[in-house]
Protein backbone atom coordinates (compact mmCIF):
# COMPACT_ATOMS: atom_id res chain seq x y z
CA UNK A 1 0.00 0.00 0.00
CA UNK A 2 1.23 3.76 -0.85
CA UNK A 3 2.53 5.23 2.10
CA UNK A 4 3.01 8.98 1.99
CA UNK A 5 6.14 8.56 4.57
CA UNK A 6 7.95 6.13 2.27
CA UNK A 7 7.24 8.24 -1.02
CA UNK A 8 9.31 10.94 0.04
CA UNK A 9 12.15 9.17 1.78
CA UNK A 10 12.19 7.27 -1.59
CA UNK A 11 11.91 10.21 -3.55
CA UNK A 12 14.99 11.98 -1.49
CA UNK A 13 16.98 8.98 -2.50
CA UNK A 14 16.13 9.47 -5.80
CA UNK A 15 17.56 12.72 -5.95
CA UNK A 16 20.72 12.09 -3.61
CA UNK A 17 23.87 13.89 -4.38
CA UNK A 18 21.86 16.29 -6.67
CA UNK A 19 22.24 20.19 -6.67
CA UNK A 20 19.61 21.32 -5.40
CA UNK A 21 17.45 17.99 -3.71
CA UNK A 22 16.11 18.48 -0.52
CA UNK A 23 16.31 15.64 1.94
CA UNK A 24 13.54 15.59 4.49
CA UNK A 25 14.47 12.77 6.44
CA UNK A 26 12.09 11.69 9.35
CA UNK A 27 13.19 11.89 12.52
CA UNK A 28 13.30 8.70 14.62
CA UNK A 29 12.78 5.54 12.62
CA UNK A 30 10.07 4.27 10.08
CA UNK A 31 7.80 1.56 10.95
CA UNK A 32 8.43 -2.19 10.33
CA UNK A 33 5.89 -2.25 7.53
CA UNK A 34 6.90 1.02 6.08
CA UNK A 35 10.81 -0.08 6.25
CA UNK A 36 9.57 -3.24 4.33
CA UNK A 37 8.12 -1.03 1.85
CA UNK A 38 10.64 1.19 1.45
CA UNK A 39 13.45 -1.58 1.29
CA UNK A 40 11.51 -3.58 -1.60
CA UNK A 41 11.01 -1.06 -3.19
CA UNK A 42 14.76 0.29 -3.06
CA UNK A 43 15.41 -3.07 -4.58
CA UNK A 44 13.70 -3.55 -7.28
CA UNK A 45 14.35 -0.11 -8.71
CA UNK A 46 18.16 -1.22 -8.04
CA UNK A 47 18.47 1.97 -5.36
CA UNK A 48 20.00 -0.36 -2.02
CA UNK A 49 23.39 1.81 -2.24
CA UNK A 50 21.74 4.95 -2.17
CA UNK A 51 19.71 3.63 1.10
CA UNK A 52 22.94 2.39 2.83
CA UNK A 53 24.39 5.53 2.17
CA UNK A 54 22.34 7.56 4.24
CA UNK A 55 21.70 4.71 6.67
CA UNK A 56 25.62 4.96 7.21
CA UNK A 57 25.53 8.59 6.88
CA UNK A 58 23.14 8.16 9.96
CA UNK A 59 20.92 10.85 7.81
CA UNK A 60 18.55 7.89 8.53
CA UNK A 61 17.16 6.75 11.98
CA UNK A 62 16.89 2.66 11.83
CA UNK A 63 16.48 0.16 14.43
CA UNK A 64 18.66 -2.61 14.56
CA UNK A 65 16.11 -5.44 12.76
CA UNK A 66 15.78 -2.67 9.82
CA UNK A 67 19.50 -2.61 9.82
CA UNK A 68 20.21 -5.82 9.46
CA UNK A 69 17.19 -5.93 6.18
CA UNK A 70 19.40 -3.38 5.17
CA UNK A 71 22.74 -4.80 5.38
CA UNK A 72 20.69 -8.02 3.77
CA UNK A 73 19.83 -6.16 0.91
CA UNK A 74 23.13 -4.79 0.31
CA UNK A 75 25.29 -7.61 0.57
CA UNK A 76 23.02 -9.27 -2.01
CA UNK A 77 22.91 -6.40 -4.63
CA UNK A 78 27.05 -6.17 -3.78
CA UNK A 79 27.27 -9.70 -4.08
CA UNK A 80 25.75 -9.59 -8.01
CA UNK A 81 27.81 -5.88 -8.59
CA UNK A 82 31.05 -7.93 -8.05
CA UNK A 83 29.88 -10.50 -10.41
CA UNK A 84 28.92 -8.01 -13.43
CA UNK A 85 32.01 -6.50 -12.86
CA UNK A 86 33.58 -10.16 -13.19
CA UNK A 87 31.24 -10.96 -16.12
CA UNK A 88 32.76 -7.31 -17.49
CA UNK A 89 36.41 -8.14 -17.23
CA UNK A 90 35.79 -11.45 -19.02
CA UNK A 91 34.21 -9.17 -21.93
CA UNK A 92 36.81 -6.07 -22.34
CA UNK A 93 39.22 -9.30 -22.19
CA UNK A 94 37.65 -10.73 -24.81
CA UNK A 95 37.00 -7.88 -27.27
CA UNK A 96 40.65 -6.48 -26.84
CA UNK A 97 42.38 -10.03 -27.65
CA UNK A 98 39.93 -9.48 -31.02
CA UNK A 99 40.98 -6.30 -31.86
CA UNK A 100 37.32 -4.35 -31.35
CA UNK A 101 36.68 -1.06 -29.89
CA UNK A 102 34.11 -0.57 -27.39
CA UNK A 103 32.96 1.34 -24.33
CA UNK A 104 31.08 0.38 -21.01
CA UNK A 105 27.82 1.86 -20.81
CA UNK A 106 25.05 2.54 -17.84
CA UNK A 107 25.35 0.90 -14.55
CA UNK A 108 29.45 -0.06 -14.07
CA UNK A 109 30.59 2.67 -15.74
CA UNK A 110 28.53 5.27 -14.00
CA UNK A 111 28.90 4.26 -10.59
CA UNK A 112 32.88 4.37 -11.32
CA UNK A 113 32.83 8.03 -12.63
CA UNK A 114 29.84 9.57 -12.13
CA UNK A 115 29.05 8.31 -8.41
CA UNK A 116 30.41 9.48 -5.03
CA UNK A 117 31.11 5.80 -4.43
CA UNK A 118 30.71 3.17 -6.88
CA UNK A 119 28.70 1.11 -3.99
CA UNK A 120 25.93 3.37 -4.45
CA UNK A 121 24.86 2.08 -7.66
CA UNK A 122 23.13 -1.01 -8.13
CA UNK A 123 23.29 -2.96 -11.41
CA UNK A 124 22.23 -6.85 -12.40
CA UNK A 125 23.50 -6.97 -16.24
CA UNK A 126 26.20 -5.22 -18.24
CA UNK A 127 25.82 -2.83 -21.43
CA UNK A 128 28.39 -2.50 -24.29
CA UNK A 129 28.70 -0.32 -27.07
CA UNK A 130 30.97 -1.81 -29.62
CA UNK A 131 32.05 -1.27 -33.13
CA UNK A 132 31.44 -4.43 -34.60
CA UNK A 133 28.47 -6.30 -33.13
CA UNK A 134 28.91 -9.53 -35.14
CA UNK A 135 32.80 -9.83 -35.05
CA UNK A 136 32.26 -9.08 -30.81
CA UNK A 137 29.46 -12.09 -30.54
CA UNK A 138 31.65 -14.43 -33.00
CA UNK A 139 35.05 -13.21 -30.19
CA UNK A 140 32.86 -13.70 -26.98
CA UNK A 141 31.60 -16.63 -28.27
CA UNK A 142 34.36 -18.32 -28.42
CA UNK A 143 34.84 -17.63 -24.72
CA UNK A 144 31.51 -19.64 -23.94
CA UNK A 145 29.67 -16.72 -23.40
CA UNK A 146 26.52 -17.41 -25.90
CA UNK A 147 24.01 -15.35 -27.47
CA UNK A 148 20.32 -16.14 -26.09
CA UNK A 149 18.44 -15.78 -29.53
CA UNK A 150 19.28 -16.45 -32.61
CA UNK A 151 19.62 -13.54 -35.09
CA UNK A 152 15.87 -12.77 -36.83
CA UNK A 153 17.79 -12.96 -39.91
CA UNK A 154 21.45 -13.16 -41.52
CA UNK A 155 22.78 -9.54 -40.99
CA UNK A 156 19.91 -8.31 -39.42
CA UNK A 157 22.07 -7.42 -35.92
CA UNK A 158 24.86 -5.26 -37.60
CA UNK A 159 22.06 -3.50 -40.06
CA UNK A 160 19.00 -2.78 -37.65
CA UNK A 161 19.76 -4.34 -34.05
CA UNK A 162 19.62 -2.58 -30.77
CA UNK A 163 21.86 -5.17 -29.52
CA UNK A 164 22.48 -8.71 -28.79
CA UNK A 165 21.82 -10.40 -25.37
CA UNK A 166 24.64 -12.74 -24.60
CA UNK A 167 25.00 -14.70 -21.53
CA UNK A 168 28.64 -15.84 -19.46
CA UNK A 169 28.53 -19.19 -17.50
CA UNK A 170 28.14 -17.44 -14.21
CA UNK A 171 24.80 -16.22 -15.78
CA UNK A 172 25.19 -12.47 -16.00
CA UNK A 173 23.56 -11.42 -19.40
CA UNK A 174 25.53 -9.00 -21.55
CA UNK A 175 24.02 -7.15 -23.83
CA UNK A 176 25.90 -5.95 -26.90
CA UNK A 177 24.91 -2.87 -27.96
CA UNK A 178 25.43 -1.40 -32.26
CA UNK A 179 23.03 1.52 -31.21
CA UNK A 180 21.52 2.97 -27.77
CA UNK A 181 17.52 2.36 -28.39
CA UNK A 182 15.34 0.48 -29.60
CA UNK A 183 13.11 1.46 -32.84
CA UNK A 184 13.37 5.12 -34.49
CA UNK A 185 15.33 6.74 -32.59
CA UNK A 186 18.00 3.74 -31.99
CA UNK A 187 17.90 3.81 -35.96
CA UNK A 188 18.67 7.97 -36.09
CA UNK A 189 21.31 7.67 -33.54
CA UNK A 190 24.26 7.53 -34.63
CA UNK A 191 26.47 5.34 -31.65
CA UNK A 192 29.16 4.85 -33.69
CA UNK A 193 30.25 8.25 -33.39
CA UNK A 194 30.51 7.55 -29.28
CA UNK A 195 33.69 5.29 -30.35
CA UNK A 196 36.75 5.42 -29.80
CA UNK A 197 35.67 6.01 -26.14
CA UNK A 198 36.20 9.19 -24.50
CA UNK A 199 37.54 8.19 -20.89
CA UNK A 200 38.25 5.58 -19.03
CA UNK A 201 37.90 3.91 -15.74
CA UNK A 202 39.77 1.25 -13.78
CA UNK A 203 38.45 -1.87 -12.55
CA UNK A 204 40.39 -4.44 -10.43
CA UNK A 205 43.91 -2.30 -12.50
CA UNK A 206 41.93 -3.02 -15.67
CA UNK A 207 41.82 0.04 -17.81
CA UNK A 208 38.19 0.06 -19.47
CA UNK A 209 36.77 2.57 -22.14
CA UNK A 210 33.35 4.38 -21.12
CA UNK A 211 31.62 7.76 -22.37
CA UNK A 212 32.22 11.59 -21.58
CA UNK A 213 29.34 13.11 -19.05
CA UNK A 214 27.65 14.37 -21.82
CA UNK A 215 27.58 11.05 -23.82
CA UNK A 216 26.46 9.20 -20.64
CA UNK A 217 23.59 12.03 -19.85
CA UNK A 218 21.81 11.77 -23.69
CA UNK A 219 22.43 8.24 -23.62
CA UNK A 220 20.80 7.79 -19.95
CA UNK A 221 17.99 9.78 -21.46
CA UNK A 222 17.55 7.57 -24.34
CA UNK A 223 17.06 4.70 -21.78
CA UNK A 224 14.78 6.77 -19.61
CA UNK A 225 12.15 8.02 -22.23
CA UNK A 226 12.50 4.37 -24.90
CA UNK A 227 13.10 1.73 -22.23
CA UNK A 228 9.83 0.07 -22.68
CA UNK A 229 8.83 0.78 -18.46
CA UNK A 230 8.45 2.81 -16.06
CA UNK A 231 11.25 4.80 -15.51
CA UNK A 232 13.88 3.02 -12.73
CA UNK A 233 14.84 5.34 -9.45
CA UNK A 234 18.02 4.55 -10.38
CA UNK A 235 18.15 5.49 -14.22
CA UNK A 236 15.94 9.01 -13.00
CA UNK A 237 19.14 9.31 -10.18
CA UNK A 238 21.78 9.13 -12.81
CA UNK A 239 20.16 11.44 -15.01
CA UNK A 240 20.13 14.14 -11.66
CA UNK A 241 23.32 13.01 -10.93
CA UNK A 242 24.31 13.85 -14.46
CA UNK A 243 22.94 17.18 -14.43
CA UNK A 244 24.43 17.97 -11.38
CA UNK A 245 28.35 17.48 -12.51
CA UNK A 246 30.12 20.87 -12.72
CA UNK A 247 32.05 20.14 -15.47
CA UNK A 248 28.77 18.90 -17.42
CA UNK A 249 28.95 20.64 -21.00
CA UNK A 250 25.10 21.46 -21.92
CA UNK A 251 26.16 23.04 -25.87
CA UNK A 252 27.80 19.53 -26.35
CA UNK A 253 24.79 17.45 -25.18
CA UNK A 254 22.79 19.83 -27.54
CA UNK A 255 24.82 19.68 -30.29
CA UNK A 256 24.57 15.37 -29.57
CA UNK A 257 20.87 14.91 -29.65
CA UNK A 258 20.36 17.42 -32.22
CA UNK A 259 22.63 15.29 -34.30
CA UNK A 260 20.58 12.31 -33.76
CA UNK A 261 17.29 14.35 -34.23
CA UNK A 262 17.16 12.83 -30.34
CA UNK A 263 16.34 16.28 -28.80
CA UNK A 264 12.83 15.34 -28.05
CA UNK A 265 13.88 12.57 -26.03
CA UNK A 266 16.63 14.63 -23.78
CA UNK A 267 13.92 17.32 -23.46
CA UNK A 268 11.11 14.66 -22.05
CA UNK A 269 13.81 12.42 -19.72
CA UNK A 270 15.01 15.92 -17.94
CA UNK A 271 11.71 17.10 -17.88
CA UNK A 272 10.47 13.41 -16.06
CA UNK A 273 13.94 13.53 -14.46
CA UNK A 274 12.97 17.01 -12.85
CA UNK A 275 9.52 16.43 -12.17
CA UNK A 276 10.80 13.69 -9.59
CA UNK A 277 13.98 15.32 -8.12
CA UNK A 278 13.81 19.26 -7.38
CA UNK A 279 16.83 20.57 -8.58
CA UNK A 280 18.37 23.46 -9.03
CA UNK A 281 17.59 24.94 -12.72
CA UNK A 282 19.89 24.75 -15.32
CA UNK A 283 20.68 25.95 -18.80
CA UNK A 284 19.42 22.37 -19.97
CA UNK A 285 16.66 21.61 -17.81
CA UNK A 286 15.34 25.39 -18.92
CA UNK A 287 15.61 23.78 -22.37
CA UNK A 288 14.01 21.27 -21.45
CA UNK A 289 10.85 23.03 -20.31
CA UNK A 290 10.75 25.06 -23.12
CA UNK A 291 11.19 22.40 -25.64
CA UNK A 292 8.43 21.98 -28.01
CA UNK A 293 7.06 18.97 -29.78
CA UNK A 294 7.36 18.59 -33.20
CA UNK A 295 4.29 16.55 -35.38
CA UNK A 296 7.36 14.32 -36.13
CA UNK A 297 8.63 13.84 -32.50
CA UNK A 298 5.68 13.35 -31.50
CA UNK A 299 4.66 10.74 -33.39
CA UNK A 300 8.19 9.04 -33.16
CA UNK A 301 7.65 9.23 -29.04
CA UNK A 302 4.36 8.01 -29.43
CA UNK A 303 5.23 4.69 -30.77
CA UNK A 304 6.95 3.64 -28.06
CA UNK A 305 3.65 3.88 -26.28
CA UNK A 306 1.66 1.95 -28.44
CA UNK A 307 -0.72 -0.91 -27.12
CA UNK A 308 1.48 -3.25 -29.42
CA UNK A 309 4.95 -1.42 -28.94
CA UNK A 310 6.76 -3.83 -30.96
CA UNK A 311 4.87 -3.15 -34.02
CA UNK A 312 4.57 0.80 -33.58
CA UNK A 313 7.77 0.95 -32.94
CA UNK A 314 8.69 -1.57 -36.62
CA UNK A 315 6.19 0.91 -38.50
CA UNK A 316 8.12 3.67 -37.23
CA UNK A 317 11.53 2.40 -37.77
CA UNK A 318 10.43 2.00 -41.34
CA UNK A 319 9.84 5.62 -41.62
CA UNK A 320 13.21 6.43 -40.58
CA UNK A 321 15.30 4.00 -42.63
CA UNK A 322 16.68 4.42 -45.87
CA UNK A 323 14.92 3.41 -48.51
CA UNK A 324 16.78 1.02 -49.97
CA UNK A 325 16.81 -0.76 -46.51
CA UNK A 326 13.26 -0.54 -45.97
CA UNK A 327 12.42 -4.17 -48.01
CA UNK A 328 15.31 -6.20 -46.04
CA UNK A 329 13.96 -4.69 -42.75
CA UNK A 330 10.17 -5.50 -43.61
CA UNK A 331 11.02 -8.90 -44.53
CA UNK A 332 13.42 -9.98 -41.73
CA UNK A 333 10.50 -9.07 -39.22
CA UNK A 334 8.13 -10.85 -41.51
CA UNK A 335 9.89 -13.92 -42.19
CA UNK A 336 12.32 -14.55 -39.25
CA UNK A 337 14.71 -17.51 -39.49
CA UNK A 338 13.48 -20.72 -38.16
CA UNK A 339 16.56 -20.58 -35.45
CA UNK A 340 15.25 -17.29 -34.75
CA UNK A 341 11.65 -18.76 -33.91
CA UNK A 342 12.38 -21.62 -32.07
CA UNK A 343 14.70 -19.19 -29.42
CA UNK A 344 11.86 -17.46 -28.90
CA UNK A 345 9.36 -20.78 -28.42
CA UNK A 346 7.19 -19.50 -31.69
CA UNK A 347 6.01 -21.29 -34.44
CA UNK A 348 6.06 -19.70 -38.11
CA UNK A 349 2.17 -19.81 -38.25
CA UNK A 350 1.50 -18.11 -35.00
CA UNK A 351 4.12 -15.59 -35.87
CA UNK A 352 2.64 -14.87 -39.14
CA UNK A 353 -1.15 -14.73 -37.30
CA UNK A 354 0.55 -12.18 -35.32
CA UNK A 355 1.45 -10.12 -37.89
CA UNK A 356 -1.41 -10.57 -39.56
CA UNK A 357 -3.62 -8.90 -36.80
CA UNK A 358 -1.31 -5.80 -36.51
CA UNK A 359 -0.81 -5.15 -40.43
CA UNK A 360 -5.07 -5.14 -40.18
CA UNK A 361 -5.35 -3.17 -37.00
CA UNK B 1 51.88 -6.50 2.00
CA UNK B 2 50.45 -5.82 -0.93
CA UNK B 3 46.84 -6.66 -2.48
CA UNK B 4 46.78 -8.41 -5.78
CA UNK B 5 45.73 -6.65 -8.76
CA UNK B 6 42.73 -8.55 -9.82
CA UNK B 7 40.65 -8.36 -6.48
CA UNK B 8 37.05 -6.47 -7.19
CA UNK B 9 35.50 -4.77 -4.13
CA UNK B 10 31.76 -2.87 -2.77
CA UNK B 11 31.61 -1.35 0.49
CA UNK B 12 29.23 -2.34 2.91
CA UNK B 13 27.47 -0.89 5.62
CA UNK B 14 29.76 -3.03 8.08
CA UNK B 15 32.66 -3.85 6.10
CA UNK B 16 33.79 -4.52 2.57
CA UNK B 17 32.88 -7.32 0.11
CA UNK B 18 35.81 -8.77 -2.23
CA UNK B 19 35.85 -10.97 -5.23
CA UNK B 20 38.60 -12.13 -7.12
CA UNK B 21 38.46 -11.14 -10.83
CA UNK B 22 39.56 -14.67 -11.68
CA UNK B 23 39.21 -18.51 -10.86
CA UNK B 24 36.97 -18.75 -7.24
CA UNK B 25 33.47 -17.01 -7.23
CA UNK B 26 33.41 -17.37 -3.43
CA UNK B 27 32.74 -13.55 -1.79
CA UNK B 28 35.01 -12.61 0.39
CA UNK B 29 32.77 -10.65 3.27
CA UNK B 30 35.09 -8.60 5.65
CA UNK B 31 33.49 -7.35 8.73
CA UNK B 32 34.81 -5.07 11.38
CA UNK B 33 38.69 -4.69 11.77
CA UNK B 34 39.18 -7.45 8.84
CA UNK B 35 37.68 -4.24 7.05
CA UNK B 36 39.40 -1.75 8.73
CA UNK B 37 42.85 -4.04 7.80
CA UNK B 38 41.81 -4.12 4.11
CA UNK B 39 41.27 -0.18 3.49
CA UNK B 40 44.66 0.32 5.50
CA UNK B 41 46.52 -1.95 2.54
CA UNK B 42 44.84 0.33 -0.12
CA UNK B 43 49.03 1.53 -0.10
CA UNK B 44 51.89 -0.54 0.28
CA UNK B 45 53.97 -1.74 3.39
CA UNK B 46 55.39 -3.57 5.58
CA UNK B 47 53.57 -5.74 8.51
CA UNK B 48 54.15 -2.62 10.79
CA UNK B 49 53.24 0.12 8.54
CA UNK B 50 49.90 -1.89 8.24
CA UNK B 51 49.55 -2.13 11.99
CA UNK B 52 50.71 1.69 12.76
CA UNK B 53 47.59 2.49 9.95
CA UNK B 54 44.90 0.37 11.58
CA UNK B 55 46.53 1.49 15.34
CA UNK B 56 46.02 5.34 14.07
CA UNK B 57 42.68 4.46 13.04
CA UNK B 58 41.53 3.23 15.94
CA UNK B 59 43.28 5.60 18.33
CA UNK B 60 45.09 3.09 20.19
CA UNK B 61 48.81 1.84 20.78
CA UNK B 62 50.34 -0.55 17.81
CA UNK B 63 51.19 -3.36 20.66
CA UNK B 64 48.08 -3.51 21.23
CA UNK B 65 46.27 -4.97 18.35
CA UNK B 66 49.87 -6.33 16.31
CA UNK B 67 48.77 -9.97 17.05
CA UNK B 68 45.30 -9.61 15.81
CA UNK B 69 46.55 -7.38 12.77
CA UNK B 70 48.89 -9.99 12.02
CA UNK B 71 46.79 -13.05 12.20
CA UNK B 72 43.92 -11.19 9.90
CA UNK B 73 46.83 -9.95 7.34
CA UNK B 74 48.01 -14.03 7.11
CA UNK B 75 44.17 -15.07 6.56
CA UNK B 76 44.08 -11.80 3.41
CA UNK B 77 47.29 -13.93 2.60
CA UNK B 78 45.53 -16.93 2.94
CA UNK B 79 42.68 -15.88 0.78
CA UNK B 80 44.75 -14.59 -2.07
CA UNK B 81 43.47 -11.07 -1.72
CA UNK B 82 47.22 -9.49 -0.21
CA UNK B 83 50.66 -10.85 -1.05
CA UNK B 84 53.65 -11.01 1.66
CA UNK B 85 56.66 -9.37 0.39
Amino acid sequence: MADALVDEVYAALVGLGADGASEPWPIGPLSDGQWSDLVGRCQTQRMVGALCEVISQRQLDVTDSQLATALNAQLEAAHHALRVQRALLETADALRAAGISFAVLKGPALAHTIYPDPSQRDYLDLDILVADVDASVRALGARGIARLNDEVRAGFDRRFGKAVTLCNADRIEIDVHRTIAPGPFGQLAAAGQLLPAARSFTLAGVELPTLSTEEHLVQGCYHLVLGGDEPRGSNVRDIALLLSEPTLDAERVLALARGWKGEAVVAQAIRSCAERVPMTATPLTDWARSHNLSARERALLDSYRSGDRFGSMALATLRVLPWRERLAYMSALALPSRANLRTRALKRSSHLKRLGRFVKR
Amino acid sequence: MIRRGAVLERRLLDGVLLMHARGSFEPIRLNGTAASIWYATAEPGDRAAIVARVAAMYGVAPSEIEASVDAALDELCADGVLLDG
